[in-house]
């Protein structure tokens, strides 16, 4: 039987590696999210969205994420949609719902994010059905801007891009069709590409929508000029757009993917455009969804794919620009693609599929770019109309140009059938590799999180300057690298469309076995040129237009990161945190103004609640105040924060013990106390106040053990001493007890040491606290070396205090 | 130059000009005219080596003046030979005899520069001597050769000589000017690494804007930054034939990986995160001084040691660059910016071959990273003596760890008398044999130009786990010489008449010789300081550990009484004799993750003086074994197990490499009640 199973398995194509991802929605906090609120209609408007935007919008170096949702039937009233939510990535593998977020509860497409006003923040579009809205980030915080108005309209695939390289971005809006809800003939069914869909279903049912291009007057306010520019493509059922330039002349042209007419290809001649659709052999009539854009051969030009509606193949357009280079003179040189999908393994496998979100994306960085395609059916299920056909997504690994292998079959997240639209790639746990964001029509959305064995990688983290004078607060839309390691070059470009979805901004460069990249340039949006050399690999870097050398960003796994430094990042919120830190530090260390302290501490921590010291001093404040629950609640929380945290735990116990006013209370205390002992058994801290506690329990063995213990390893436990000397002289030994005073008064004394050394831990005057639960009897001690005398008080104390 | 001779006797003037065209050399002849170019060119080129400031043109100016040099051996051969025989009939006159002394000159001055030239680019240095002696032979023929021409000329008819004269001068000052030119135009052009001594646009500086490194007290000579490169590149300095065998020494050393210490970067990671940024700049002075003082200890900043610091750590230039120490500590010293050799950082290729040369040939800015200064404790002291003050912790001043002051009031500091005065140096930096052009010293007490050795940099000292957690070059070497050191197992030779011999410290227990069955058996093991030149241990005693391990075991071999054991996680079990100390903070909890910041003082410290002893003791219960064997044994690790689970996380299995520094044996007999035996001393065991 083995045998015969065997020969059934699929293997894995030569090569290939597992494509182990992990589907981590949940664990990431994503899984509440909703694309669809409630049952559809089987109409047009609700099935096409919805997609998905990761940008760092609070600047603090991993991408957030921004989810949009369909919401609901057309017919439903705003409030009872499913809202559209931005997640802000907490750094830890984890994302928070950002609560100030304004509401956004609409027939939700597609969303990008781009920095129109220039100040280093990013804004962000989000179209739908009806809908146009533009929310300005003002430092972290989002307002619905005027820039644009909200026009009525089947709003599609949004890009940014300074097309005229005004140093201002400028957006591309996709418009669909004009969709009448009850226009005549709806409630029938129609032919489209020759299978019956209903006519409410059938794009082609409805006029196109005219596209827009808003440039962007850099003042905050934008102007329409998609007609005067001649892109505003009036025959297209527009699903995306991409801003790329596939001809390298340094100006971003523009692919339109239309459905069930003929995609565009606009080049950019300087700031204009001319329909070269035909003349590069692109301008196709099928169904249009999804655009992706990388060289996936690696031969120094930019490929486009395209996913398509069934049975229509998707297309892998291979440009033949450097092909013709060498053979043709400049002037000759036109851009062409050619459709290899069948040849290089997509066609076939294709065939029956509905596609997407898509991305080139290497995700084993091999160096060779591997494409994610994101499939669902516009059919309804047999069984139930108010489903979609689910269907498999793709992940085709490219094996060294030749050929694209789908391996989704071989992980379950990927052939998990779902009626998937939106795709969008980035790292977004900082691990180096590229992870995948699925948007499910009907359901929500799907992270899932890479596993796969990598080679090695670069990323790249581009700021680029916008405004005049140029300040480099850019995200370094545009920009196009070249990157050359070993005997490969590899390009990337900042650009991103897939479907209704935009990926990552940050540069991912797969570098297989090479340990660095050799030379590295880059072409800003601007024009601009740098060159880089000798980047080690595995490593974030940091390039600045206009900066001489690249910088290091260290990268931090989820474990490894500073709360200090990546939660609140964000610039304004660090400085206010530390004025407020430091603040509070000198008013409880330096001028001794507790209420004060606590105040600012409190401030402090509602920046960075992460930061440890500012909760361990807040919780002595509140102690020194007298607040001792409250204390205890903050070490609480600081003891979740850090399990590792060894002061969080004594302290706790050290505060409660010495506030017990009976044995039963001491419990907790004692608890506590362990388990900093567990952390640290080589510290005599906590183990001398279990040694009090014992004693006060009248344990007295452990109490003698531990007080032991405490003396053997610290000469200077004058506790530990005097009360050993306490058990033994309880014990009647009365000898040893009046030893263990003589130990004691030598502890409490100066420590000798030779003349004109300075010893570690010297100090002018002393400035810590030893107080504890009993340390009032040796405190008050006379010095007196009779046991009879000083026992009898400390017998005395004990049962007053402890009854 | 002959003409000027027959223009001096104006009676053989035509034979004069008759012997010069036999001869084929005249004022105007092109040989005379290239001649006295080059030698000018030589001249200017050379002396600036001597004379004007350091400066990349006068570089350019050394490689050309040696290709100059070499490329005009024959012509100047050839020249002074053909004048010789044209006049060699001449009377003998101050002209002549100033003729011979320029040829001689001339001879000296071409040998001594092919055999510096030889040296520059084949021998390990080139010899003071016959620098000087090119530099003398230049001056001598130079002060031979222009009263030989101003004399003949004055004696010569200037009308009959004046065009040829001109055109002689014109040759020779426009070959030497077209020299010097292209000298200071490669200089202008091609200057070396362009520094960019600048603190990034949005450094903070928290501490005041004269203390850009604050609260670190080390300084830059200028006050500013200093590019992280200009400090860095210490691979260049360990080249074939350069400071290759100390580079390798350097390499596993703790000053090598003082940055990269992945304990290092944990803590000024947290240090950053919960005390700012800033605030880290306290430990880049001694740390990361090439980070430091490029700026990169910032906020905003993800990754607070710049690349180059984090590999080379206290750099061959962060130390040698130094200028000023101060014993106060924390980094107390100034550092200037060295001076870039042309393809300094050249490690390989036609760059190094050139960088070498210069160097060599050229040395004076190289020997100025070369002070006696260094040898001083006091330099030492300006890194290994530490303390907190207000400005750290915002409550006031602590000690920590302190090396410096610990010897210099230790028995082995005998002010005046350096024979029998141990400095850091002499232990930490053995002399070794050494093939280095470093290698001698003339101005140590005990050491000459040419014995062949050099101190050693791998500085051992009780750094026995990084090297191999690293993986460093040369770790398992280092490691197993550490280890021997902390063992007391390293022979030093040439200071064995005042270091003593046998283990740092050592160990003696006191137990009675016999007790009676039952009762208790006291122990004292008594650990003495022997050879340690600080305290044992030394800092930071918040996180080094050195402590007793004691046995006691029956006749049967079965455990009656232990102490100093470890548990399964690595911790050192409670109630073990421990030197350490307990850093506390204001609440007198543990100063752990060696959170200095929030260091007010100690619970306790222990720790022996030079020479000094402490006693740990033990009360072991009774048995009714025959006899029974005492084992105590002084152990030693770098880092205690929390400090390491916390930076290094639980999971890591990382725990320190302990050392048996020592250990002493006892045997104590057990006889039937009633008899007691008074106490007796074990020695340690060799």
């Amino acid at each position: 039987m083995p045998e015969i199973t065997r020969t059934l398995e699929r293997k894995l194509p030569t090569g290939a590696p597992e494509p182990r991802f992990a589907d981590v929605t949940v664990k990431a906090g994503l899984a509440e999210f909703r694309t669809f609120e409630g049952a559809r209609t089987s109409q047009l408007p609700e099935d096409m969205g919805s997609g998905a935007a990761w940008g760092d919008y609070d600047n603090d170096g991993d991408d957030d994420l921004f989810l949009v949702s369909a919401g609901g039937p057309l017919n439903t009233p705003p409030e009872r949609r499913a809202p559209s939510l931005l997640f802000e990535n907490l750094g830890d593998g984890s994302f928070r719902q950002l609560r100030g977020f304004p509401e956004t509860r609409i027939l939700g497409m597609g969303a990008a994010w781009g920095d129109y006003n220039g100040d280093g923040w990013l804004d962000l579009v989000v179209t739908g059905y009806d809908t146009l809205l533009l929310y300005r980030n003002e430092q972290g915080t989002f307002v619905l801007a005027r820039g644009i108005a909200s026009l009525p309209g089947f709003w599609t695939g949004a890009s940014w891009a300074d097309f005229d390289r005004d140093g201002n971005l400028d957006l591309y809006i996709c418009g669909y069709v004009r969709y009448l809800p009850s226009a005549v003939g709806s409630t029938g069914s129609t032919l489209q590409f020759g299978l019956e869909v209903p006519f409410t279903l059938n794009p082609s049912s409805y006029e196109p929508e005219r596209n827009l291009l808003f440039h962007n007057r850099g003042d905050g306010t934008f102007r329409e000029i998609a007609e005067e520019m001649g892109v505003d493509n009036t025959r297209g059922r527009s699903l995306s757009a991409l801003w790329h330039d596939f001809n390298q002349d340094g100006w971003l042209d523009l692919y339109v993917a239309n459905d069930i007419s003929e995609s565009k290809l606009f080049l950019n001649q300087g700031g204009g455009f001319i329909d070269a659709s035909q003349s590069a052999w692109v301008g196709e009539y099928r169904g249009s969804m999804g655009l992706a854009a990388g060289d996936y051969d690696r031969d120094g030009d930019d490929d486009l794919f395209i996913s398509h509606w069934v049975a229509q193949q998707y297309a892998l357009y291979e440009s033949l620009l450097t092909d013709v280079k060498d053979l043709l003179p400049q002037a000759a040189r036109e851009l062409h693609f050619a459709d290899v999908a069948e040849m290089r393994g997509i066609g076939q496998a294709s065939l029956r599929f509905i596609g997407w979100g898509t991305e080139f994306a290497d995700f084993d960085s091999d160096s060779w770019l591997d494409l994610a395609v994101a499939n669902g059916s516009t059919f309804e299920t047999n069984d139930n109309p108010r489903r979609l056909i689910p269907m498999e997504s793709f992940l085709f690994w490219n094996d060294r140009g030749q050929f694209f292998h789908n391996l989704g079959p071989w992980n379950k997240a990927l052939s998990t059938p779902y009626a998937s639209r939106g795709l969008a790639i980035t790292d977004y746990d900082n691990d180096g590799a590229l992870d995948i964001l699925l948007v499910d029509h009907g359901a929500g959305v799907r992270l899932l999180r890479n596993e796969i064995q990598q080679g090695n990688w670069l990323q790249l983290r581009l700021i680029s300057r916008v405004g005049t004078p140029g300040q480099p607060i850019g995200h370094g839309d545009g920009a196009t690298v070249v990157a050359a390691a070993g005997d490969f070059r590899l390009r990337r470009t900042v650009t991103s469309a897939s479907y209704l979805s935009q990926s990552s901004r940050r540069v991912h460069l797969g570098l297989g076995k090479e340990s660095q990249v050799e030379t590295l340039e880059v072409h800003w949006a601007s024009g601009y040129r740098q060159t880089f050399s000798n980047l080690a690999a595995n490593t974030v870097w940091e390039l600045t237009e206009g900066a001489p050398a690249p910088r290091r960003i260290a990268l931090s796994s989820p474990t490894e990161k500073a709360p200090g430094l990546d939660h609140h990042a964000e610039r304004g919120s660090v400085v206010r945190f530390w004025a407020k830190q430091r603040a509070a530090m000198d008013a409880m260390k330096r001028d001794g103004d507790i209420p004060r302290a606590i105040r600012l501490f409190r401030e402090a921590l509602t920046l960075n609640p992460g930061h440890e010291d500012s909760r361990y001093y807040l919780a002595n404040c509140l102690a020194a105040q007298g607040d001792v629950e409250s204390a205890l609640a903050e070490l609480t929380l600081l003891q979740r924060q850090n399990p590792q945290s060894h002061r969080a735990f004594q302290r706790w116990g050290v505060l409660a013990a010495t506030t017990s006013r009976s044995i039963a209370q001491l419990a907790p205390a004692e608890q506590a106390l362990n388990r900093a002992v567990a952390l640290n058994p080589e510290e005599t801290g906590s183990l001398f106040i279990l040694g009090e506690i014992a004693l006060i329990r009248g344990d007295t063995r452990a109490a003698e053990q531990r007080l032991q213990w405490v003396c053997r390893t610290n000469p200077r436990a004058v506790g530990g001493f005097f009360l050993l000397g306490y058990l033994s002289w309880k014990g009647g030994d009365v000898q040893a007890a009046r030893r263990y005073l003589t130990e004691a008064h030598r502890a409490r004394g100066e420590e000798w040491r030779p003349e004109g050394s300075a010893e570690e831990g010297d100090v002018r005057v002393l400035m810590h606290s030893t107080s504890t639960c009993l340390s009032a009897l040796w405190d008050r001690w006379d010095g007196s070396l009779d046991p009879d005398t000083v026992f009898r008080q400390v017998e005395k104390y004990l049962r007053a205090q402890f009854r | 130059m002959i003409e000027q001779a027959d223009a001096a006797q104006p009676r053989t003037v035509i034979g004069a000009t008759r012997d010069e065209r036999t001869a084929g050399v005249s004022w105007a002849s092109r040989t005379a005219g290239i001649s006295m170019g080059l030698l000018l060119f030589e001249a200017i080129t050379g002396l600036a080596v001597s004379f004007a400031p350091f400066h990349a043109a006068v570089q350019w100016g050394l490689l050309l003046h040696t290709v100059g040099g070499t490329a005009a051996l024959l012509p100047l051969a050839w020249y002074a030979t053909a004048h010789w025989a044209g006049y060699r009939r001449q009377a003998l006159s101050d002209v002549v005899l100033l003729g011979y002394v320029a040829v001689v000159a001339l001879f000296v001055c071409s040998l001594s520069g092919v055999i510096v030239t030889w040296q520059g680019l084949l021998a390990l240095r080139t010899s003071p001597f016959w620098r000087t002696t090119h530099l003398i032979s230049t001056l001598l023929l130079l002060a031979a050769v222009v009263p030989h021409l101003v004399l003949a000329l004055l004696r010569a008819r200037w009308v009959l000589i004046r065009p040829a004269v001109r055109v002689y001068t014109r040759r020779s000052l426009v070959l030497a000017g077209i020299g010097v030119c292209l000298a200071t135009g490669f200089g202008l052009v091609h200057p070396g690494t362009r520094y960019v001594n600048e603190f990034p646009e949005d450094y903070n500086f928290l501490y005041g804007e004269d203390r850009p490194f604050a609260p670190s007290l080390a300084r830059t000579s200028t006050g500013g930054a200093f590019d992280a490169r200009s400090l860095a590149g210490s691979a260049s300095c360990g080249t074939v034939g350069c400071h290759e065998q100390i580079v390798q020494e350097w390499l596993p050393s703790a000053h090598r990986y003082a940055a990269m210490d992945p304990l290092f970067q944990g803590i000024q990671q947290v240090m950053a995160e919960q005390n700012g940024p800033e605030s880290t700049r306290y430990c880049g002075g001694c740390h990361d001084p090439v980070s430091l003082f490029s700026g990169t200890k910032n906020i905003f900043v993800a990754d607070l040691t710049a690349l180059e610091g984090y590999n080379e750590g206290v750099s061959c230039l962060a130390c040698h660059s130094i200028q000023k120490t101060d014993v106060q500590g924390n980094a107390n010293f100034v550092v200037s910016q060295p001076r870039e050799y042309l393809w300094q950082w050249k490690s390989t290729g036609a760059g190094r071959i050139a960088r070498d040369f210069l160097i060599r040939t050229y040395p004076a800015e190289h020997n100025r990273l070369s002070k006696r200064m260094f040898k001083a404790p006091e330099y030492c002291a300006a890194c290994h003596k530490q303390f907190i003050d207000q400005e750290v912790n915002r409550v006031g001043w602590v000690q920590l760890q302190n090396q410096y002051d610990n010897w210099a009031a230790s028995r082995w500091n005998q002010e005046g008398n350096a024979r029998k005065t141990i400095e850091c140096r002499e232990c930490h930096m053995p002399l070794v044999d050494s093939k280095d052009p470093a290698a001698g010293d003339s101005s140590d007490y005990n050491r000459r130009p040419n014995d062949g050795k050099h101190r050693s940099h791998r500085f051992l000292a009780a750094n026995n786990l990084m090297p191999a957690l690293l993986k460093l070059e040369g770790a398992e070497t280092h490691t197993r010489l550490t280890e021997h050191w902390l063992q007391g197992g390293y022979v030093i030779p040439e200071i064995r008449d005042k270091w003593p011999d046998g283990p740092i410290v050592r160990l003696t227990i006191q137990a009675p010789r016999k007790v009676s069955s039952g009762s208790k058996i006291p122990l004292r093991v008594i650990l003495t300081s022997n050879k340690v030149g600080h305290d044992f241990p030394t800092g930071p005693l918040d996180m080094i550990q050195s402590w007793v391990e004691l046995r006691v075991t029956d006749d049967g071999g079965k455990v009656i009484f232990a102490s100093g054991q470890r548990d399964e996680r690595n911790f050192i079990e409670p109630g073990t004799f421990l030197f350490k100390a307990e850093p506390v903070d204001q609440y007198g909890n543990l100063i752990d993750r060696h959170n200095l910041w929030e260091m007010v003082g100690v619970r306790y410290r222990r720790s022996l003086f030079p020479g000094y002893s402490d006693t740990a003791e033990y009360e072991v219960p009774g048995g009714l074994a025959r006899r029974y064997f005492v084992t105590a044994k002084l152990l030693y690790r770098k880092v205690d197990q929390f400090l390491l689970n916390y930076v290094l996380g639980q999971d890591s299995g990382i725990t320190a490499p302990i050392v048996e520094i020592s250990r002493a044996t006892a045997t104590v007999e057990i006889e039937p009640a009633g008899r007691e035996h008074g106490l007796h001393s074990d020695k340690n065991e060799p």
